[in-house]
């Protein structure tokens, strides 16, 4: 009876889901230009007229100019993922590392062990070995990946992930490794502070919070795109440190 | 100046993040910094603050007009009232500082994602406060709730950003939408904002989560309730005016007689006032479906006496439901607390004196001038439903025979449960103190081009 | 066609939810719908033959037509991580639902519901 309802239930929402799809455009079928996402591809968001924006649809035409390369482009990121991650949606990227934060913390306060939990069983010489290895080079890698996060698909997001597996790869290998929550936590905090008050410092400078108030640089070169790099570094280390964090809470045990 | 709003509770979070001892202080600055910021923001009504200086429809702004400024002005005021309790709050200040940013941000946030971010925040702490002295059960059927509203909300913003272009909400209020794509976008937000709001059939976590513990229910069913029932008439009315209002008031209707009657049947303390809670949510969400004055500002005045008399008998039944376990006559040690108690739930019944009597009262007269008798009738005995049980309660705690040996009592508890208790019966005689900023509150609400306004003028000095 | 797929993934993930009695798998549920969403937002930005939004040697300037929509998957991103921290939290409580109630099948849980 129980999965009678739940098919039930289940069904009418698809068609629900269904007749609602009638409104979305058709897969592949959209046009850019009448949404806020052709001025960031752009990169004119400062030239258009945001009240006719506001008020009616459509963008103001414009030349295709060359992006690539090119000196003072707006923000100067190459990759348009990040410059609207990092620079144009900041503000969404702060309440995402938030989130881990919390969710971070959370698990910290659930599960609140003080001592490695341990199963008993001696790793592989050769896995043992190897990670000696290739940890630093996994954490080299998590690097590349935040540093590079303008200019290449990636970021901190996935250059924080890439960092902790290496933390996940010391606790499979070693029996005894244990972070400290201290460490980490002071890590993550301090790295989230640091977020907020390069916000608060775009406030102080620029008149804005989360103001991209560093030179913009050649669109394409490593150093360029002002605060994004920076930030990127700082998320990375902070979503390294968080999920490091989060595989320690889950193998610790109270004791 | 309003992102501080949201910064100063955030860096104190970080900060405790590094010293845990640290902490309840870090909590008690930032609630008084940030209260202290909302009051002195009312210079700054209206505005807007475009982040990282990207003009509202590409980049994030937050707006305060008359109604996010009082929202934030409730809500930061009882931030700080909770923070006279360290004893409640214990190792859970780093989740209630992040809690505090992620509220005000809700309020303030003028773009749809954002606020589906500051949601997402708001029911992960609301999880972990939820967590509390061992309420893991009750916890987890509310983060798989709060999943189901993130994602459907999720989708009604994806909803809104193929149609407008953006995810602004005022270009989405200038937006004319077609009648097909705004019942599908008011659907899919009313779910997603029916679990927070305490809507019928999305209630199901609220008597496990109010019921277990002492922290979730005094800053759950206060502070996050404001801020959902703000939210949900800045969506419904404002933004998506019109939409699947009907759908609503039927529902805001069952979930009231529903909350109220289930609170009858309830034996604990705390679980009878989370019902009640959901009874209290249903009245306020069925006037504001009304959609229009004066029936936004008569929900925003309710909400709010509402809101205080929760805080009292939260703060009061909490403190006493874990201190002893046979509740019978406790108030006879408790005499503070007790009237405080009485006070505050003669308030939340209506009775004349009190805070209550003047929002129902007018809720009844102007729902029969519109010729609207379903909402008067279905209220009174609502009314009459709650008058049996916390009587009944009443009754119980003050006259029934002691069996435990009533403790010395706190004094904190005792001086802001009675503080806030004369402040009902204040508003009863002076009711503007209440019904002026609710009324503002409303007037923003309602005024579509008022919104609008803000938004494009804010744009003059980019 | 993938906007029907992650419809269906959601219906999937909501009958999950109604019928698993383990905990478990009611969050292996929630992340089903999670997932389904992150798809239907992707879809709702892609343009056909369009490819990644960055700027390189190969593509150095803004050709209609060349680049899928970039801010669903910034919101993506987003999404993601918040899916993340949520699913970490319920993992959580679960380790400490099955230590304080033994079981983490609803109806075999001990000391539920009074």
């Amino acid at each position: 009876m129980r999965r009678l309802y739940a098919i039930l239930i289940a069904a009418g929402f698809v068609y629900m889901m269904l007749s609602f799809l009638g409104v979305v455009p058709g897969y592949g079928n959209i046009d850019l230009c009448s949404r806020v996402s052709s001025s960031f591809l752009l990169k004119d968001v400062s030239e258009q007229n945001a009240k006719n924006w506001l008020m009616a649809k459509g963008l103001e035409t414009k030349s295709i100019e060359k992006v690539y390369g090119e000196k003072n482009k707006e923000d100067g990121c190459a990759n348009v993922v990040t410059s609207i991650v990092v620079n144009y949606r900041s503000f969404d990227t702060l309440g995402e590392v938030t989130v881990l934060f919390t969710a971070a913390l959370g698990v910290g306060l659930i599960l609140g062990g003080t001592r490695r939990k341990k199963y008993g069983l001696l790793p592989n010489f050769v896995f043992r070995e190897s990670t000696r290895i290739l940890v630093p080079l996994i954490i080299l890698f998590g690097a590349y990946i935040f540093v590079h996060g303008h200019l290449t698909p990636g970021g901190g997001f996935p250059g924080g992930t890439i960092i902790a597996a290496a933390a996940l790869l010391l606790y499979l290998a070693d029996e005894e490794f244990f972070l400290s929550k201290v460490s980490t936590g002071a890590l993550e905090g301090s790295m989230g502070g640091l977020y907020v008050i390069a916000g608060l410092l775009g406030l102080a400078i620029g008149g804005y919070f989360l103001y991209n108030f560093l030179p913009t640089g050649r669109v394409g070169n490593l150093i360029s795109s002002g605060i994004v790099p920076i930030v990127y570094t700082f998320i990375g280390l902070k979503v390294g440190a968080e999920l490091s964090g989060l595989i320690t809470d889950l193998h610790s045990e109270e004791g | 100046m309003m992102t501080l709003a949201i910064a100063i509770p955030l860096i104190a979070a970080f900060l405790a993040a590094i010293r845990k001892s640290w902490g309840y202080i870090l909590y008690a600055i930032a609630a008084i910094l940030n209260f202290i910021l909302s009051l002195s923001l009312i210079g700054a009504v209206p505005s807007i603050h475009a982040l990282g200086g990207w003009k509202p429809p590409f980049g994030i702004n937050l707006v305060l007009d008359n109604a996010s400024f009082y929202a934030i002005l409730f809500i930061n005021a009882i931030f700080l009232i909770v923070a006279v309790f360290p004893d409640i709050i214990g190792k859970y200040a780093t989740v209630m500082l992040v809690l505090m940013a992620a509220v005000n941000g809700f309020v303030l946030t003028g773009d749809l994602f954002n606020s589906f971010v500051f949601m997402e925040i708001i029911s992960a702490a609301a999880v972990i406060i939820a967590s509390k002295r061992e309420n893991y059960y009750s916890a987890f059927k509310y983060l798989i709730f709060a999943g189901i509203a993130g994602s459907l909300y999720l989708i009604a913003v994806i909803f809104v950003y193929t149609q407008t272009g953006s995810l602004n909400m005022a270009q989405a209020a200038y937006f004319s939408f077609s009648q097909k794509s705004l019942v599908a976008i008011t659907t899919l937000f009313l779910i997603g904002l029916g679990v927070e709001a305490k809507l019928f059939p999305l209630n199901g976590w609220v008597m496990g989560v109010y019921g277990g513990n002492d922290l979730a229910p005094v800053i759950l069913s206060t502070a996050v309730t404001f801020s959902a029932m703000y939210m949900m008439g800045r969506l419904m009315i404002t933004i998506f005016g019109g939409g699947v209002l009907q759908v609503l008031y039927v529902l805001a209707l069952i979930t009231m007689l529903a909350g109220e009657l289930a609170a009858l049947y309830q034996k604990n303390l705390l679980k009878t006032l989370a019902y009640s809670s959901i009874g209290q949510a249903g009245l306020v969400l069925a006037v504001l479906s009304k959609g229009k004055e004066p029936f936004t500002s008569l929900a925003y005045f309710q909400l709010m006496n509402e809101v205080t008399a929760k805080l009292v008998l939260f703060l009061v039944a909490g403190y006493l439901v874990y201190k002893y376990t046979n509740l019978n006559g406790i108030f006879k040690s408790h005499k503070v607390l007790g009237t405080a108690f009485s006070i505050a739930s003669f308030s939340l019944v209506g009775f004349p004196l009190f805070a209550g009597f003047q929002s129902k009262l007018r809720i009844i007269m102007e729902a029969f001038k519109g010729g609207d008798y379903l909402l008067p009738a279905l209220l009174l005995l609502a009314t009459l439903i709650e008058l049996t049980y916390l009587i009944r309660w009443n009754v119980r705690l003050w006259f029934e025979d002691q069996v435990e040996e009533g403790e010395k009592g706190s004094w904190r508890h005792g001086f802001v449960a009675i503080a806030l208790a004369i402040f009902l019966v204040v508003i009863f005689f002076f009711p503007n103190i209440y019904l002026a900023p609710a009324s503002k509150m409303a007037d923003a609400i309602t005024s579509v081009s008022g919104y609008i306004n803000i938004v494009t003028s804010g744009l003059g000095g980019m | 066609m993938v906007y029907w797929i992650s419809i269906i993934l959601m219906g999937i993930g909501i009958y999950g939810l109604l019928t698993q009695k383990n905990l478990f798998k009611q969050l292996i549920s929630l992340a089903i719908i999670d997932t389904a969403v992150n798809v239907f937002i992707i879809a709702a930005g892609y343009v056909e033959g369009g490819k990644a939004p960055i700027y390189t040697k190969a593509l150095p300037s803004f050709l209609k037509g060349a680049f899928v929509d970039p801010l669903p998957q910034a919101l993506v991103l987003t999404a993601i991580v918040i899916g993340v921290g949520v699913l970490a939290l319920g993992a959580a409580l679960l380790v400490r639902v099955k230590e304080k109630h033994k079981n983490l099948d609803v109806e075999n849980m001990k000391g539920v519901g009074e």
